[in-house]
């Protein structure tokens, strides 16, 4: 005997056997029969299945990530720092076991000294960025920060190439080099001390500045109303004392200045000219009013600030990441107007003042 | 406080008014006779019909009659609009530059001694002299109209349009913009004061100066302190920009906001509390952060700049 093979038997056999698939996975799940457990390995057929979705997700998903040009020597103190706040516990470092506690989550975190070579810089963004489901890695905590992220994957990037002495340096920065608490030598891993300027450029200068504003910005990282990956996890311990603490420290600190680089005379000049008196016709008011030396302690005071984190802020503003706050709508609304040129030249302009000293604030 | 161009307040603009009612006149006259000439052609005896179909109805009727009087009308149209140039001898104006920005009026007087100053949203004349209004604009296409002075003039990006008027008599207009401008072009209005010569010497004088008030007040440290100055200026402070409209004196001003909300210490604080809300899409920055205290301080302060 035979059947005969028409369109409406297919269909059927097709709908009868995803059906029986359906029941044959629920069958699965309630009967309890897979066994969830953590503690012993994926069977080696789930572990390669799972390996290669995970690795050709990452390499199709990543494939439209722009490669930004950042400077190494700019990022890598940042990412080191970060890597050892929030990745280390897990992946490990050259001088951090991976704890045990984490060491037994399935599947466990890979030693990113050894396995970072095994993707290119758009993957590690992307998955830094991203994180991944069914395992421990989270997302990127700070929305819109892709400055942040690309400090932290490029890092990684360099990570199975470093010593464990070059880790240790880049990552605790400037902490110890002061006689300060635990908390302050925490920020003095990024952030400036008595002896030195902050690790990078891309880190503010905080010696100095008011302190009613490093409060201000402390309360609204830990409102996680200003976004960042980096600041955000670390404040959030904080109670309000130690971020008046902190607020009060900085704002008396006398920090060393960093010298800026070399600028054209022109761009200062056209960076003077936006600071003091503004763009007309493209409706940019001009920055002295409000980060002058009359203006409310809210704002911050901008003399001496590092060009490279002046121009990176200007830029996340225009791009729309500062704006949840109240302060940050108001400077949104001038940055949305400011060319690329002109942000680097009002930045410039501002590098170049000299910084009034912490005391006199 | 009207804005009726049937209402005028000089000579030129009643020349307009004028026209305007002759055209009504004949208008009607023409209609009704064209009625009439109509009911003929329907309902009249035969003899009636046959005469209205003749050909010199047509020529005379149809191609004379409004060749001649639209020519009329040409001419006599060409006349006053001859008239605004003809009577003002320029020497002896009042000099007046106007700005339309979205969605206010920049106003650039000259004071006695030469020097210039600047206002907004309220254009103060004196009456019975030539004033001459240089009308541009700073960003889009705005029309200057107030209608009791007659005429209405286009403001164009990158050129200047002269609007001359003459206005006879005291009183307060207002006015509007005539073109769409974006956004909030319907709360882009004006007030016009109109007056006697010697009162308008003392406001020029006294809106030349700088801004009274306390060194010291509240409301005057938190408008510094906050940056407003980056886009206003308040002449005798340190207040110097230009973005937005100059503030010197504007607790004396009839209007807030381009004719939007009347002058009031509460205003000012509903104005700087909910401006988006009042005028969505105005170009100020919004003030969430400010304490009611702040606020009612600010209000003050810029109420009590007259």
């Amino acid at each position: 005997m035979t059947i005969e093979l028409t369109a409406k038997r297919i269909l059927i056999t097709l709908i009868g056997l995803i059906g029986a698939a359906v029941v044959v996975a629920l069958l699965i799940a309630y009967s309890g029969l897979y066994n969830i457990a953590a503690s012993r390995e994926h069977p080696a057929w789930l572990d390669w299945f799972l390996t290669v979705g995970m690795q050709e997700s990452v390499k199709k998903n990543s494939s439209d990530v722009d490669v930004v040009p950042w400077e190494l020597n700019r990022v890598l103190p940042l990412g080191a720092a970060h890597f050892q706040t929030g990745c280390a516990v897990c992946h490990g470092a050259p001088d951090i076991r991976i704890n045990p506690v984490f060491d037994h989550m399935l599947p466990s975190p890979p030693p990113l000294s050894k396995h970072a070579a095994d993707w290119k810089p758009p993957q590690l963004f992307w998955i830094i960025k991203h994180g991944f489901q069914f395992t421990g890695m989270p997302g990127w905590s700070g929305d819109g920060r892709d400055d942040e992220v690309w400090a932290v994957a490029l890092f990684v990037d360099a990570l199975p190439e470093m010593s464990e002495q070059e880790y240790v340096t880049l990552a605790n920065g400037n902490a110890g080099s002061s006689e300060s608490s635990a908390l302050i030598n925490h920020c003095s891993r990024c952030h400036g001390t008595q002896q030195a300027a902050s690790t990078s450029p891309l880190v503010p200068r905080l010696g100095g500045q008011k302190p009613q504003y490093l409060l201000r910005s402390l309360q609204e990282y830990n409102d996680n109303v200003r976004q960042s990956g980096i600041m955000e996890p670390l404040v959030n311990d904080l109670e309000k004392a130690d971020l008046a603490q902190l607020a009060q420290y900085y704002a008396r600190l006398d920090e060393p200045a960093q010298s800026p680089p070399e600028f054209d005379g022109a761009l200062l000049e056209e960076g003077r000219t936006l600071a003091e008196v503004g763009d007309r016709q493209k409706l940019i008011p001009a920055c002295a009013q409000c980060h002058g030396a009359a203006s409310s302690p809210d704002f911050p005071a901008l003399d001496g600030q590092h060009y490279a984190y002046l121009r990176n802020q200007l830029i996340l503003w225009s791009q729309g990441g500062r704006q949840e706050t109240a302060h940050g709508k108001l400077m949104a609304f001038v940055s949305r107007n400011l060319s690329l040129d002109q942000m680097e030249a009002v930045s410039a302009w501002y590098a170049t003042r000299p910084v009034a000293s912490g005391a006199s604030r | 406080m009207n804005q009726s161009v049937y209402s005028s307040a000089g000579s030129y603009a009643e020349t307009i008014v004028q026209l305007t009612h002759i055209m009504f006149v004949a208008a009607a006259v023409i209609t009704l006779l064209v009625v009439v000439l109509t009911a003929i052609a329907l309902f009249a005896k035969p003899s009636w019909k046959s005469k209205l179909s003749k050909e010199r109805v047509v020529v005379w009727g149809g191609i004379a009659f409004p060749v001649v009087t639209l020519t009329i009308l040409l001419i006599y149209g060409f006349m006053v609009l001859s008239m605004a140039d003809l009577q003002i001898e320029e020497d002896e104006s009042v000099q007046i530059s106007v700005v339309g920005e979205q969605w206010w009026w920049r106003f650039t007087y000259t004071a006695e001694d030469g020097t210039t100053f600047e206002t907004a949203n309220e254009l103060r004349i004196p009456t019975d002299k030539p004033i001459v209004l240089r009308l541009t604009s700073a960003d889009v296409i705005h029309s200057f109209w107030i209608p009791a002075y007659g005429g209405k003039l286009d403001m164009i990006p990158g050129r200047e349009n002269v609007m001359k008027i003459e206005v006879n008599k005291p009183g307060v207009y207002r006015g509007q913009c005539a073109e769409y401008c974006g956004g909030a072009h319907a709360l882009m209005s004006m007030y016009s004061v109109a007056m006697p010569q010697e009162e308008f010497d003392a406001w020029l004088k006294s809106e030349s100066a700088d801004a009274a008030s306390s060194a010291d007040a509240k409301g005057k440290q938190i408008f510094l302190g906050n940056g407003c100055g980056s886009c206003h200026t308040i002449r005798g402070t340190t207040a110097s920009g230009t973005i937005g409209p100059d503030l010197t004196h504007v607790g004396s001003r009839i209007s807030l906001a381009a004719g939007t909300l009347r002058t009031s210490k509460e205003n000012f604080a509903g104005w700087i509390a909910n401006h988006k809300q009042i005028k969505p899409e105005n170009k100020m920055p919004g003030y969430d952060y400010l304490s009611d205290v702040d606020v009612e301080q600010l209000a003050t302060f810029l109420s009590e700049l007259k």
